[in-house]
């Protein structure tokens, strides 16, 4: 049956099956829209706390495990919540661009950890990772506007087309219902965020969990000094949660003010909630909410 | 090896070791628990890599390959110059009877044949383990005792030294090093049968290794036994090591 000869309720039916079904796919799309590359990152991982952390909760989480390994080294202090302080010598002593950029930010007063993303340096410094991540195809960008999304578009927007131009045809006047039928699938077929992380970024944190089960296994036993980076890489990957607030007594200060509760939070994606955020990303508030960002 | 966990990250840092070490590495051998295939989830990886030389210019690159296993597995390194070996075997060798006992060549030439166990540095050194233990262990029980779980991580700790002191007990006692070092936790036990209160707290420092769990309200008293079960090994290798000095 030509589905442009259906009477108006039984259009209405076809049309709305039709948006639905469109939104459907495209949203299966989105969550697999990368197949896995099968490429190993997870070499580049076991060194790189901070991109581990901006990958696995986004920019808030790897501010907050900068400033964690650098209070941990001594190079900085936690002096109350979301509150750090430093001082500019301690950058000779650093090598990483987001450590010397958070050390220059904090060292002249005590300042707010996470308002840290609005200032320059720390914002450049988290691009880069930012950049690198997107670069390695582990974060989806920004931009990412799928074929499919808009070959769905030109068949939700050509039906209604026709639908209409056939109703008036017919001297039919009724077709209010169909324009705001239209609206509402466009808009959601538009706005449905693509997740953060593409497949490889799923399947890299999943691999490093698994090749860092151990560590996970023995977070409450870590101790204090920063001196295999442990502690880091675990609370990059695992949270700081995981960590003996026994032996780190500062971790509730630097902790990101809207509570993660998990990675797979992040995946609701933040480019449609957080659009307004530096350039640093739409991951920046994947999870971590938008505290601070920009508001 | 227990686990594919283990021996991913085992590999991954042998290969690393080969390129960045190059010709100064000779023998590359995991020793302890890792060489028997006894490895548990939370164990941790010990290694011997021994060196033409080691050379703190040129042998950084190895760092990453160390933090990623060390993160990983625990993997513990020794690095040791082949020209060391056996004044640091004079030195700690209730260790190094330990690692010629259990030992597996993982790369190179075994550089451990020649190695000497002296027993009278074989008892000196196992009673300097059982007095590092008693000092340590009591100042961390003090401290921990009121938390069960701790006090069972504490109790677990004790295994290591006990058991190769014990070893080493049994060793010097029959004149060759040789004798019982493979196997600590059956040296410990023979030591300890005939004292129904040591023989629990051996059996409860195994539970404690291998379960983390001990019945309630034991763990105290199984800290106390193994006090008493480390004054026992201090006196017996003081005697025997009084012994063979004098012999």
């Amino acid at each position: 049956m030509f589905p442009f000869n259906l009477a108006g309720p039984h259009f209405l039916i076809f049309y709305t099956a039709l948006g639905l079904a469109l939104i459907v796919l495209n949203w299966q799309y989105l969550r697999r829209h990368t197949k896995p590359s099968g490429a190993d990152h997870t070499k580049a991982f076991f060194n790189a706390p901070y991109s581990l952390a901006f990958l696995n909760r986004g920019a808030d989480h790897c501010l907050s495990i900068c400033a964690f390994n650098l209070i941990d080294r001594g190079l900085m202090t936690a002096n109350a919540a979301d509150r750090v302080s430093s001082q500019a010598l301690h950058t000779k002593q650093v090598s990483h661009p987001l450590e010397h950029a958070l050390i220059q930010y904090a060292a002249t007063n005590t300042k707010a950890l996470f308002a840290a993303k609005r200032d320059n340096k720390v914002k450049a410094a988290l691009n880069a990772i930012h950049t690198t991540l997107c670069d390695d195809g582990l974060l989806t960008r920004r931009t990412f506007f799928p074929a499919i999304k808009l070959i769905s578009l030109g068949i939700l927007g050509l039906v209604t087309a026709i639908k209409i131009a056939v109703a008036l045809s017919h001297g039919h006047n009724n077709i209010q219902l169909l324009i705001l039928l239209a609206i509402i699938f466009l808009l959601v077929l538009i706005f449905i965020p693509a997740p953060r992380l593409t497949a490889d970024g799923e399947d890299t944190l999943s691999l490093m969990r698994g090749l860092l089960a151990q560590l996970q296994g023995r977070m409450q036993e870590l101790k204090p000094g920063g001196f295999t980076q442990e502690a880091s890489l675990a609370a990059a990957l695992f949270g700081l949660g995981g960590l003996s607030r026994e032996h780190f007594p500062y971790l509730g200060l630097i902790t990101p003010p809207v509570a993660v509760s998990s990675a797979a939070s992040s995946d609701s994606g933040s480019s449609s909630s957080c659009s307004s955020c530096s350039s640093s990303d739409s991951s920046s508030c994947g999870g971590g909410g938008c505290g601070g960002c920009g508001s | 090896m227990p686990s594919q966990l283990h021996q991913f990250h085992i590999y991954e840092f042998i290969a690393a070791a080969e390129t960045c070490l190059g010709e100064d590495l000779i023998s590359l051998y995991l020793f302890g628990s890792a060489a028997q295939d006894q490895l548990r989830t939370q164990s941790d990886v010990n290694m011997l890599v021994v060196l033409k030389q080691f050379c703190a210019l040129t042998h950084t690159p190895l760092q990453p390959a160390l933090r990623q296993a060390r993160a990983a597995i625990q993997l513990h390194v020794m690095f040791i110059e082949q020209a060391e070996l056996q004044s640091t075997a004079d030195c700690f060798t209730a260790k190094f009877a330990d690692i010629k006992a259990r030992h597996r060549l993982m790369r190179g030439t075994d550089s451990l044949v020649g190695i000497d166990i002296k027993l009278p540095n074989l008892a000196q050194s196992a009673r300097q383990m059982v007095i590092n233990f008693q000092l340590r262990s009591r100042e961390q029980f003090l401290i921990a005792h009121s938390r069960e779980e701790q006090l069972i991580k504490l109790i677990a700790s004790a295994a290591a030294p006990l058991r190769a002191s014990a070893a080493a007990l049994m060793a010097v006692r029959s004149g060759n090093w040789q004798a019982n070092t493979s196997d600590g936790k059956q040296a410990l036990k023979q030591l300890t049968d005939h004292n129904p209160s040591w023989s629990a707290a051996v059996q409860g420092l195994s539970a404690a290794r291998e379960t983390q769990t001990l019945p309630e309200g034991c763990a105290k008293n199984y800290f106390n036994a193994l006090q008493e079960i480390a004054r026992f090994l201090s006196a017996e290798l003081k005697c025997v090591e009084t012994n063979n000095v004098s012999i």
